[in-house]
């Protein structure tokens, strides 16, 4: 008997652990496999790494981000994520530019994002199953459409936030279980299904639905396309060394879909002791164990029925005349979309038209995700008095905080027009989308990773306390950290040099000189950064204590952030005279949408100090410890 | 004149301490306590024999050897809202198998922490001129009362009307609408209204008053509770939220339109709100972190002027 751990006396808020099942669900639902994971592995046609290798390595780093994170909120649960996290461990200033700018202003880049792949994976494949084919066509072919369904996704999340988080999570629960059973179809589709009957059925369908030209053999057109666009299609299974080399610079894609099992996890709620961290942990564990796997089969199976030659072919194909690269227009006028090239297989229209429309919920389930987050850092602001106190202001009659959706709403608007018309390059900017996340996470990953010293009591209080590593491990990892920290940074000033010294026989404009000096100077910012985090753990750990489990994640998920970071921004590699990621240095439309992104963030922030100040309101106490005699 | 505000601190021992300097670092003349004050568990500190002793925190096992580190622990589980409890198996045994020796224990516990609270207040508040108000919440048992009132230099102000200033007054209630929990000083929302609306015909000028009401309005945002279900666990792992606070406190803010409203009991509900020209606020709580959520409101003659939410 005497193996009781607790007394509990009745109090409010004791309740029992929530469902790991559950938190499964909306981690699963933040790395959605059907509408990230799809969209972004159609971008990598020109790459000759093997996609499925990408997966697997990026979804085995991301494991680490889960443990930092987990470790994270079961220290400072109900805090509100990142801001907090950071604005206590590192400061108010880092932490509110890189929340600011993480949390909300990207999302605006995002509201595009999303409404491509509603008009690709919803409306398009719908609407030509239905026979309206020149409706179908307007929206993927034509810039109004395409603004029309960024548009839309506005409506739809304004919808979900009048309705509030207890109807979301409802309809989230909804849209997995139907999202689940349209997928179990679609694999169905191509495990039964075989080549023969789905190059038969393509070559009458798409005719039909999209208005392709009838009687040639768009199989094998849409092949050739994608070889003029210079698809490399690197065959799946290849483990050798040079596959998995060729494989890791993949793997800065393949983020843009697996890096956010942490989205939803600040709303987990109390976290009352380790088997709380475990069920944080298994949430977003379990929800990236099974994407990589449901990628894996996917991959096979598109491999097996409908041709992974032709799968790559037809993405290149596809963007290859979207980003303007040729004005051939391909084939297939529409995204491939592996779902409905599955549904091809039947010619039935309604279950096609129910196999999309299942597929379908993954997006509906997932959209909401797109405002919740941005106006809780709002909110966050305001309350901060960091924002004027409007923004925060809610509707008495819907309970709908109008304002703070306002604020996303029209610079989303803004930006998805610049999107959908091809201004500025916006059209390029995709993956700036998750850079900028990723630098938000790469300061909560820097504060997991110090927290067991720098908020010492807090941490010491946590059920994360207790797991640690052994002291062999803690040393291996702090020097394997301390190698790998030298090569970022000698890869670095590598790129830096090389681009610098080069430069200037390329002509460049201003713009792209002052793009290549700021890297410069982030670069040597960098390198600071990344020696301050081993000397602040080396000695700790070399001076005895014990590396805590979230630090040794830290240190692992840190590098492969900067890692992520040096080849986004110096994007070393070209193909054909293009560079791999086209969002770095030569891309300035994209350097400078993300410098702005920041001063804006900046400016909010002196700005807002100031003004506090002189009425004042010291907000530079608003995350300091209150010092106790 | 600056207030500052916090409240459920329940038990912590580095919350509470945070509390009373907090006026000195916020620059503040007043200091209001919301409710919830008390813990919610005993954490037993088990001999083992050898001067060797089990502890589960957190659910973490461990072994403390020597009474040095079972002094660190104590004050971990102190900070953490509990009460540390230095026992053996058989006493462990004892209190298990009877309840009455449980709720006692708690009783002791309880007195005996809320007793320390007040000897540091009276310690630390003496000759500041800083006032200092608590008022149990639901959470609270009543036998605390007396000892809050026994204390030099802070106040119980449960159920009463307080003058702050030449223009202002402090009604205050630490009472509840109904939980699941069925708590110490909830009732019906009718009850609830009916005691409201006593405590605040005691006051000259309502409407000029700060209303220090545990319970949050209803349906305010600063009352958005994780949703549960049947066997108490929180529904779709945390994320449904849906409003718990009071239809009372909710009608009574709208009836008197006081300058400020400060509530509590809902630790998920950090924010403020506007009602008119009421200018609600809930600041959370995470004392299970040690993390003193509060508000620094300056209040004018005739209106609210700045505050702010902060992160102690």
């Amino acid at each position: 008997m005497s193996d009781v751990s607790l007394f509990v006396r009745k109090a409010s808020g004791l309740v029992r652990a929530w469902s790991v099942f559950d938190a499964f669900i909306y981690a699963t639902f933040s790395i959605n496999l059907i509408t990230l994971g799809l969209f972004i592995f159609s971008y990598c046609y020109y790459f000759e790494g093997n996609l499925a290798t990408a997966v697997v390595i990026g979804a085995i780093f991301t494991i680490f981000e889960v443990i930092v994170y987990a470790s994270l909120i079961s220290a400072m649960p109900r805090a509100g994520g990142d801001y907090v996290w950071q604005s206590r461990i590192l400061g108010r200033a880092i932490g509110f530019l890189l929340s600011i700018t993480g949390w909300w202003f990207i999302l605006w880049l995002w509201v595009p994002l999303y409404g491509q792949m509603l008009v690709y994976e919803v409306f398009t494949p719908l609407l030509g199953i239905l026979g309206l084919q020149t409706a179908a066509l307007w929206f993927t072919t034509t810039n109004v459409g395409m603004l029309v369904g960024m548009l839309l996704v506005c409506a739809i999340v304004f919808v979900y936030i009048a309705a509030g988080m207890k109807w979301y999570a409802r309809v989230q629960k909804f849209c997995f279980w139907g999202g689940t059973v349209g997928l179990v179809l679609v694999f169905v589709l191509l495990l039964f299904g075989n080549n023969t009957t789905f190059v038969a059925n393509l070559n009458s369908m798409a005719p039909q639905m999209f208005g392709s030209a009838s009687g040639t053999d768009l199989y094998a057109a849409t092949i050739a396309a994608g070889q003029a666009a210079g698809t490399v299609t690197a065959p799946l299974g290849d483990f050798s060394g040079a596959g998995i080399i060729a494989s890791m610079a993949l793997i800065p894609m393949m983020v843009f879909f697996n890096l956010w099992p942490n989205w939803g996890s600040t709303l987990y709620g109390e976290v009352r002791g380790a088997g709380d961290y475990k069920r944080n942990f298994w949430g977003m564990a379990a929800a990236i164990i099974v994407t990589t796997v449901g990628a894996l089969i996917f991959f096979a199976l598109i491999a097996k029925t409908l041709g992974w030659d032709f799968y790559n072919n037809a993405n290149g194909a596809f963007w290859n005349y979207v980003w303007g690269y040729t004005t051939e227009a391909p084939p297939l006028p529409f995204w491939p979309y592996p779902a409905l090239f599955a549904a091809f297989l039947v010619k039935s229209r309604f279950i096609q038209f129910l196999v999309i429309l299942l597929m379908s919920l993954w997006w509906f389930g997932w959209s909401g995700t797109v405002f919740l987050s941005s106006t809780r850092v709002i909110f966050a602001a305001a309350l901060d008095r960091m924002l004027p106190e409007w923004v925060s202001k809610i509707d008495e009659k819907t309970r709908v905080p109008v304002n703070a959706l306002l604020l996303m709403v029209i610079p989303s608007a803004i930006i998805s027009y610049l999107y959908a018309f091809k201004i500025f390059s916006f059209q390029t900017l995709a993956l700036d989308a998750t850079v900028v996340i990723a630098i938000t996470f790469l300061g909560s990953t820097i504060a997991g990773t110090i927290m067991p010293w720098k908020t010492k009591e807090i941490f010491d209080g946590s059920p994360v306390a207790k797991f640690t590593v052994p002291s062999w491990l803690g040393w291996l990892v702090t020097l394997l950290y301390a190698v790998f920290a030298m090569y970022l940074i000698k890869i670095s000033f590598t790129y830096a040099w090389n681009i610098i010294s080069g430069i200037g026989t390329t002509q460049p404009g201003w713009m792209t000189w002052l793009v290549v000096l700021l890297l410069g100077a982030l670069t040597i910012f960098n390198a600071g950064i990344l020696i301050w985090v081993l000397y602040y753990v080396g000695k700790n750990v070399f001076g005895g204590a014990k590396m805590p489990l979230v630090t040794l994640a830290g240190l692992i998920f840190m590098g492969f952030l900067d890692w992520l970071l040096v080849v986004w921004f110096w994007d070393p590699t070209t193909v054909d005279g293009y560079p791999l990621y086209a969002i770095g240095w030569s891309n300035v439309s994209s350097m400078f949408f993300m410098l702005i992104n920041y001063l804006v963030a900046a400016a909010i922030y002196f700005g807002f100090s100031s003004y506090r100040k002189k009425q004042g309101i010291d907000v530079n106490k608003i995350y300091k410890e209150i010092p106790v005699e | 004149m600056k207030i500052y505000f916090a409240t459920d601190v329940h038990g912590s021992e580095i919350c509470w301490k945070k509390f009373i300097s907090a006026s000195k670092f916020y620059e503040t003349d007043v200091l209001i306590l919301g409710g919830d004050m008390t813990g919610k568990a005993i954490v037993p500190i088990i001999a083992q024999g050898n001067n060797i002793y089990k502890v589960t925190l957190a659910e973490q096992e461990s072994f403390l050897n020597g009474q040095d580190e079972v002094k660190k622990m104590i004050q971990t589980i102190q900070n953490r809202g509990y009460y540390p409890y230095v026992t053996n198996p058989d006493e462990v045994d004892d209190i298990l198998s009877t309840p009455e020796k449980s709720d006692k224990l708690f009783l002791e516990q309880v007195l005996l922490t809320v007793q320390r609270w007040m000897d540091y207040a009276d310690q630390k508040l003496a000759g500041t001129g800083i006032r200092c108000f608590v008022c149990p919440g639901n959470d609270d048992m009543f036998e605390i009362d007396k000892v809050i009132e026994s204390s030099k230099f802070v106040e119980n102000v449960e159920g009463r009307v307080v003058q702050l200033d030449d223009y202002h007054e402090l009604i205050s209630s630490g009472w509840s609408n109904p939980t699941p929990w069925t708590t110490h000083r909830e009732e019906s929302e009718e009850a609830l209204r009916e005691r409201l609306e006593a405590i605040i015909s005691k006051a000259r000028d309502a409407s000029n008053s700060i209303f220090n009401l545990h319970a949050p309005p209803y349906g305010s945002g600063l009352d958005d509770a994780p949703e549960l279900t049947k066997d108490m666990r929180p529904a779709f792992a945390g994320r449904s939220l849906m409003p718990v606070g009071s239809h009372a406190v909710m009608d009574l803010i709208d009836k008197y339109e006081p300058l400020l409203g400060l509530f509590g009991h809902i630790h998920e509900g950090k924010g403020t709100r506007k009602y008119k020209k009421t200018l609600c606020i809930n600041p959370g709580s995470m004392y299970e972190q040690g993390m003193l959520h509060g508000a620094v409101v300056e209040i004018k003659p005739k209106k609210v002027g700045n505050y702010v939410l902060t992160t102690g």
